[in-house]
């Protein structure tokens, strides 16, 4: 009975659905079906597989007659399917995955048809077909050829070609992200060369703003931010990745190798500077820099989404399932999973110091300089040469005979040691926050003190000594304990000493959480001498602890010994020094030249002063006259100027430390009171009032600020400035940093503490100005810049992957092999084995999904969706693609066309299909609403970015300034007043301030609101696609916001001050074309309207076109501009 | 007699009153979607709903539950005694120094209402309506740090980037309601976890939450700018209208009708918004 009603159904289901007159294909028909409903549990995944049951492998589906190829009702899978029972059917009830009748149909038809499988097709190499349609009808290439094939067979036409203006404006918006000016468009439009067209193509595709268009669109896919993302989100430097991404793109980079430079520039042979750079692509991860995390475990989460990055990118698949378990629907085991992490893994991640070569060539000529000024102060004091003699004579004999000892063997609990020429250990690898380094030494000599130095070197972060790279400041480090022992025995120190930093005692505490801690960037050193000697020849081990709640571990140090028996004590000049001085008269002239140099600026001229200090009139203030506590005081003083100043000399000190601001610019410091800062400021200064803000700190014991202001008025006149009671405080820091320009809102008169001169502090005799001279041409020393790269591992120090039990960072499991997944190895290709060759992998033929991928996104990104809806999934739950014929095609000739996205993205342009009208009939709308089949150009909305820079364009503000630093258009303070850290969001002034969007600052955990707002990313994950959302908080935004009123005043004021017809010429700025006649004559009621009102004084031109000189005209055109710019059509692609 | 404006605000004022303008926001985002999305029609009734709103509060710095619902008196046993080397598997956390000491509850828990929940004394009005509230218990994080763990509360994952508890609400069983929006956020203070603690992550952008933000513009830009008043703003929106029709009539885009409603939306938003 029931194979009769079988066959009866089967008819009527062919009968019914004409589609399937065609034998069932089990790609586009069966796979989804099986996936969708049967996979979780009869799939790849063993844990959840169910009756050790598999249906994705046809061998295991026909096991047990489950599926019997050809006969239905032989077939359990049949009557599973069509069961009534509860417990039989399948899918079960509970797994809400019921089957249709028609799918249970098409099942049934597949199985009578031979269940015959195929692999998932965008597993196989894309093939280009030959399509048979007579070219000639229509269209300009092959793309054409595929659509018009399926419009035929869907009976339907073409849409016509789109008006010159419309195609002007699309070309322009799609190549270059921004509106043609009216007078590019006219050129286009009155271009009546038969190939004007293609002329304009190639124009737009050699601008620069097209790879700055494009690159907005990868740096989506990058995740590209300018802050490290979590609680603290604080800046990191890796913009100089964004700028190499729009250089790659205007260059036309090939895109396997714009690919490989990203994924492994550091790997490729005498890789490049720019190649490095580009490896910033990964380390566009977050970073975690909050108190006592486990950075292990969030290099771990880094690593994730390194894998589903690249997965997503390069190989269409949401790899990110198998993270946790084998892929419940894809071909992508557990293991196969952390096979692609580890390919990916093996890598330090270090700041990559920049140099231009001006700024090489800048540090030559400064380093220059420096030693002819050393020779010239040398000169200017005819007492240095005895001076100096009788110094090295004291200093010679105080001195220590230091010995570089090299450890005989060592072993740490993760990071990697070795032992660099100079005898120093350089440490690399994973480091975390408890490491332990371990040492053995011999001395072929008697010891009676060891010396550690800490030493910068290039490679480490903020050039060390310290291996902090989060959380704590770069380059720190942190000496927990050190313990040494010799024949099981502990040996002790005694009378410990630091030529820098804080903290030695506490290295023999016995307590992890003390320690000693000095400068970045500059060596220093401790010497620990011994209770008892070691005798010559006693091997001894020496354990370093480091403990912090970051990593704090030294990146580079130098065990050295003595056995001299006068007292060993750290050097202030430094160890390099004092290993001159112990070399006794065996000096070269250049070692001579060095200690020379060293006495002149850290000992000879520090003690030199220019026998001046404070003018009588400074006074000492404070909040009291007694002040003994540890305090922060917020002092500021408004000075009203009748015209700027000719020059401003600021001296001034503060007990203990302070800032300094004028008018809310930082311009001066200091840390020490008998130091007192000295700065020419003048250019600070503004006609009108002026105001002066310090930021001041006692530590403890007296507290006080002295300031100083010689002003050299524009007459020449002179007039001094100094601190007393008018002067006002505020011990409560202030809410925001108004106060630095606006002065304090409910300041208290200070307190007079005594006057310049006065005890405590005496007369401050200040420094001679030769030391000065020194400092400010060290200050002129470039500074690098820096950009995030990856590295390889040294080659003996691998990273292991493990696979993580469902995932968790908390649970390794066993060691996994790098490679790819077994469903794309190719079958004599060799598997990938590190990330080059894995990145080659990823962009070669063998890859059956890259070049489908990158395809799909560009035609995505001209036609708002792409051939495959899913783009960031092509895996086996994906929709089958629109146009699977013209993906595959366009796959082969991207690699035809050597890779090139140029030619791609003109491929693409120059289609008769692209060019057709976005005009949607109500036949087409009704027949097509999705458009899918093509039969019209794309209408797409612009993104957040791309609306800024239209506004930007067409109201002529546009910045062409390319490259550099994140940049701060305006926007309200709210949006950052959420985000952690109180940090503000300084708006930038001047061209910066009309930059194209991709340059702005972007900030993870506070993006830039007028982005987000239309569907913007914070770069917190790949983002393979934006979505375009139409909402009225975009309309509040394009009509509110005050980067927008702002612009659209500055196009009211042009078309103003031009005189141009206000209509016409703002309508054609932002719209292109030219208005229709019912439109100009909305327009100019609106405009009459408005200014009628404005007349009337119902409305305030000064305040609407933001000018109070603006007349009613004027102002009714910034309303007439601000109107057109909320147009649909204006931010929409035609 | 001294009347507090501020005392009138209820809440019910707010929702009533402040929310129709607002509230249109989630049917909008909603029902004035991108029409050819590839999602269909995301958020609408996807499940029978039988809830009519969902309030969450989430605060960060508020008294812990272990002074609160959680009554854990293995802590008082082993109080002032240095924490358990299982508990740090010594590993060096901020702000934990090696002698610190386990501190038990500070308050008395008793069991309350049919239920038996253990209550702290500091919730003496809670406490009586104990069998009315629900306790889940049953949720850990291994997360320690604000950022990771606020996230992880939210989203379900401590990195930020994944889909956030409101904006699954909203694609999932989306809101009916046109008096608020599907998926507000009303902040005090700052949290460690930033814009993803409302994100829509993979989901729909139109799926994150709206956030009421303090100051004058409790959503960013509902004021006009300077100089333009609300007759203005009507005359603007009359010309966008005249001519967004003429454009709908053109391309026969069916978003530009969306477009129209979204300002048409707008403009009555304005009007409501508290101020």
């Amino acid at each position: 009975m029931s194979k009769i009603l079988t066959l009866v159904l089967t008819t009527f289901f062919i009968l019914t659905f004409p589609a399937s007159l065609q034998a069932v294909d089990f790609n586009k028909d069966v796979r989804p079906l099986l996936a969708s409903k049967c996979y979780a549990c009869h799939g790849p995944d063993e844990e959840g597989r169910k009756a050790k049951l598999r249906l994705d492998i046809r061998e295991d589906a026909l096991g047990n007659e489950v599926i019997v190829p050809g006969v239905v009702e032989d077939s359990e899978f049949h009557y599973r399917i069509r069961s009534d029972d509860p417990d039989e059917i399948m899918p079960p009830p509970e797994s809400h995955a019921s089957l249709t009748e028609a799918e249970k149909d098409l099942l049934d038809q597949w199985i009578a048809e031979g269940a015959e499988y195929a692999k998932h097709w965008a597993f196989e190499p894309p093939q280009a077909s030959i399509t048979l349609v007579n070219a000639a009808k229509w269209g300009n290439n092959s793309i054409d050829a595929f659509i018009l094939k399926n419009l035929e067979k869907n009976k339907v036409d073409p849409s016509p070609q789109a008006d010159r203006y419309t195609l002007v404006r699309r070309l322009y918006l799609d190549l270059t992200g921004l509106p043609p000016t009216p007078e590019q468009a006219d050129d286009f439009v009155n271009d009546h060369r038969v190939d004007a067209y293609e002329h304009l193509v190639d124009q737009l595709l050699a601008s620069p703003h097209y790879g700055e268009k494009w690159a907005r669109e990868w740096l989506d896919l990058a995740r590209y931010a300018d802050t490290n993302g979590y609680e603290k989100d604080r800046p990191r430097e890796i913009w100089q990745y964004r700028d190499w991404v729009i250089r790659a793109i205007n260059e036309d980079m090939p895109y396997d190798q714009f690919t490989i430079e990203q994924l492994a520039g550091d790997m490729l042979p005498g890789s490049t500077q720019d190649q490095k750079i580009a490896t910033g692509f990964h380390r566009n991860t977050q970073l975690n820099e909050e108190g006592g995390i486990d950075p292990l475990e969030f290099r771990f989460y880094a690593a994730v989404d390194r894998v589903a990055t690249t997965g997503t990118v390069w190989m269409g698949l949401t790899t990110g399932c198998a993270q946790c378990h084998t892929h419940k629907y894809d071909p992508i085991t557990h293991d196969e999973y952390f096979g692609i992490m580890a390919l990916l893994d093996n890598v330090e991640e270090p700041d990559l110091l920049l140099y231009t070569d001006g700024q090489l060539k800048r540090q030559a000529e400064v380093e220059n300089q420096i030693q002819r000024k050393i020779a010239e102060l040398m000169g200017r004091h005819p007492e240095f040469d005895s001076s100096f003699a009788s110094w090295r004579k004291n200093m010679q004999a105080k001195s220590t005979a230091w010995k570089t000892l090299q450890p005989t063997g060592w072993k740490t609990n993760l990071p990697k040691l070795e032992l660099l020429e100079d005898g120093s250990l350089f440490a690399s690898g994973d480091f975390t926050k408890r490491d332990v380094y371990d040492l053995n030494f011999t001395s072929p000599e008697p010891i009676t003190a060891l010396r550690i130095e800490a030493l910068p070197d290039d490679r480490l972060p903020e050039k060390g000594p310290g291996r902090a790279y989060y959380e704590g400041r770069k380059g720190l480090y942190f000496l927990s304990e050190v313990n040494a022992s010799a024949q099981d025995q502990p040996v002790s120190f005694k009378d410990l000493s630091q030529s820098g930093g804080n903290g030695v005692e506490k290295i023999i505490d016995g307590d992890g959480s003390s320690g000693w801690s000095g400068a970045v960037g500059v060596e220093q050193h401790l010497v620990l001498p011994l209770d008892q000697p070691l005798a010559a020849n006693q091997p001894f081990s020496l354990s370093l602890l480091f403990e912090r709640h970051f990593v704090a571990s030294l990146g580079k140090f130098r065990i050295s010994a003595t056995s001299s028996t006068q007292p060993a004590k750290a050097q202030r000049l430094g160890s390099a020094t004092e290993d001159l001085l112990s070399k006794g008269n065996q000096l070269s002239q250049s070692e001579i030249s060095q200690l020379r140099a060293t006495y002149l600026e850290k000992a000879f001229l520090p003690q030199k002063n220019n026998g001046k200090s404070f003018a009588a009139g400074a006074k000492w203030i404070w909040d009291n006259s007694n002040n003994n506590g540890k305090e922060t005081l917020y002092f500021a003083k408004s000075i009203s100027l009748k015209d700027a100043p000719k020059s401003v000399r600021l001296l001034y000190t503060c007990d203990d430390e302070s800032e300094f601001f004028i008018n809310g610019k930082k311009v001066a410091s200091n840390k020490l009171w008998y130091e007192p800062a000295l700065a020419n400021v003048g250019t600070h200064f503004k006609k009108g009032t002026n105001v002066i803000a310090v930021k001041a700190t006692n530590n403890g014991g007296p507290g006080a600020l002295l300031v100083q202001l010689e002003i050299t008025k524009a007459d020449g006149k002179k007039h001094t400035v100094f601190t007393d009671e008018s002067w006002e405080f505020s011990q409560q820091k202030p809410t925001s940093d108004e106060w630095k320009n606006k002065g304090l809102a409910d300041g208290i008169k200070a307190i007079l503490v005594g006057k310049a001169g006065d005890a405590p502090w005496n007369n401050i005799p200040l420094k001679s100005n030769d030391l000065s001279e020194l400092n400010a041409l060290r200050g002129q020393i470039p500074q690098s810049r820096r950009s995030l790269v990856m590295q390889e591992r040294p080659a003996d120090n691998p990273r292991p992957t493990y696979l993580r039990h469902r995932g968790e960072y908390t649970n390794p499991k066993h060691e996994v092999a790098p490679g790819i997944p077994d469903i794309l190895l190719g079958v004599d290709t060799p598997e990938p084995g590190n990330r080059l060759e894995f990145a080659r992998w990823l962009v070669s033929q063998d890859n059956p999904l890259g070049d489908r991928v990158t395809v799909n996104r560009a035609w995505r990104s001209l036609f708002g969706y792409g051939l495959i809806r899913t783009s960031g999934d092509f895996g086996t739950q994906a929709p089958a693609p629109d146009h699977p014929e013209l993906l595959d095609w366009l796959a082969v000739e991207f690699r035809k066309l050597g890779m090139s996205m140029k030619k791609l993205h003109r491929l693409i342009v120059t289609s008769a299909t692209y060019k057709q009208s976005s005009v949607a009939t109500p036949e087409l709308l009704e027949k097509d609403p999705q458009n899918r089949l093509l039969a019209r150009g794309p209408r797409i909305r612009l993104t957040g970015e791309l609306i800024r820079d239209h506004m930007l364009t067409a109201s002529g503000k546009l910045s062409s300034k390319m490259y550099g630093r994140g940049v701060y258009p305006p926007q309200p303070k709210t949006v950052l007043s959420h985000a952690f850290g109180n940090q503000a969001w300084n708006v930038s002034t001047g061209e910066d301030r009309y930059r194209r969007s991709l340059y702005t600052f972007i900030k993870r955990t506070a993006p830039f609101a007028g982005y987000m707002t239309f569907d913007g990313t914070s770069g917190e994950n790949c983002l393979a696609k934006r979505d375009r959302s139409n909402t009225p908080l975009q309309a509040l935004t394009l009509l509110n916001d005050e980067m927008f009123i702002e612009l659209a005043q500055a196009a009211g004021e042009l078309v103003h001050q031009k005189k141009e017809d206000p209509v016409e010429s703002l309508f054609r700025r932002f719209l292109t074309r030219m208005p229709k006649a019912e439109e100009r004559k909305a327009l100019q009621g609106y405009f009459h309207q408005q200014v009628e009102r404005l007349q009337a004084g119902e409305l305030k031109a000064g305040d609407i076109a933001g000018n109070p000189r603006a007349d009613p005209q004027w102002a009714g055109k910034v309303l007439l501009a601000r109107a057109i710019m909320n147009l649909d059509e204006t931010i929409t692609k035609p | 007699m001294i009347i507090d404006p501020l005392l009138l605000r209820t809440r019910r004022h707010f929702f009533k009153d402040c929310g129709i303008g607002l509230g249109k926001i989630a049917l909008a985002s909603m029902l004035a979607k991108e029409s050819f999305g590839a999602m269909g029609n995301p958020g609408f009734m996807r499940f029978p709903v039988k809830a009519k709103r969902v309030i969450f509060l989430f605060m960060a710095g508020a008294p812990s539950q272990l002074e609160l619902f959680d009554h854990k008196p293995k802590l008082k046993e082993i109080e002032g005694k240095p924490i358990p080397p299982s508990v740090i598997k010594g590993q060096r956390y901020a702000f934990i120094q090696p002698d610190a000491a386990v501190l038990g509850p500070c308050f008395p828990f008793s069991k309350h209402g049919e239920s038996g929940a253990e209550i702290s004394d500091r919730l003496p009005y809670l406490s009586k309506i104990a069998d009315d509230l629900t306790f889940v218990k049953s949720m850990h994080t291994d997360h320690f740090n604000h950022a990771p763990a606020q996230l992880f509360m939210n989203t379900g994952s401590g990195i930020p980037g994944r889909a956030s508890m409101g904006s699954w609400l909203s694609y999932g069983i989306g809101s009916e309601a046109d008096d608020l929006p599907g998926f507000v956020v009303l902040q005090n203070g700052v949290l460690s976890g930033g814009s993803a603690m409302w994100g829509s992550g993979f989901l729909p952008s139109e799926h994150q939450g709206v956030p009421f933000r303090k100051g004058p513009d409790p959503i960013l830009h509902v004021s006009n700018p300077k100089g333009i008043d609300r007759t203005a703003q009507r005359h603007t929106l009359d010309l966008l209208s005249t001519l967004n029709q003429s454009s709908l009539g053109q391309f026969g885009d069916p978003e530009i009708n969306a477009r129209i409603e979204a300002y048409e939306m707008a403009y009555r938003m304005q009007a409501r918004a508290p101020n």
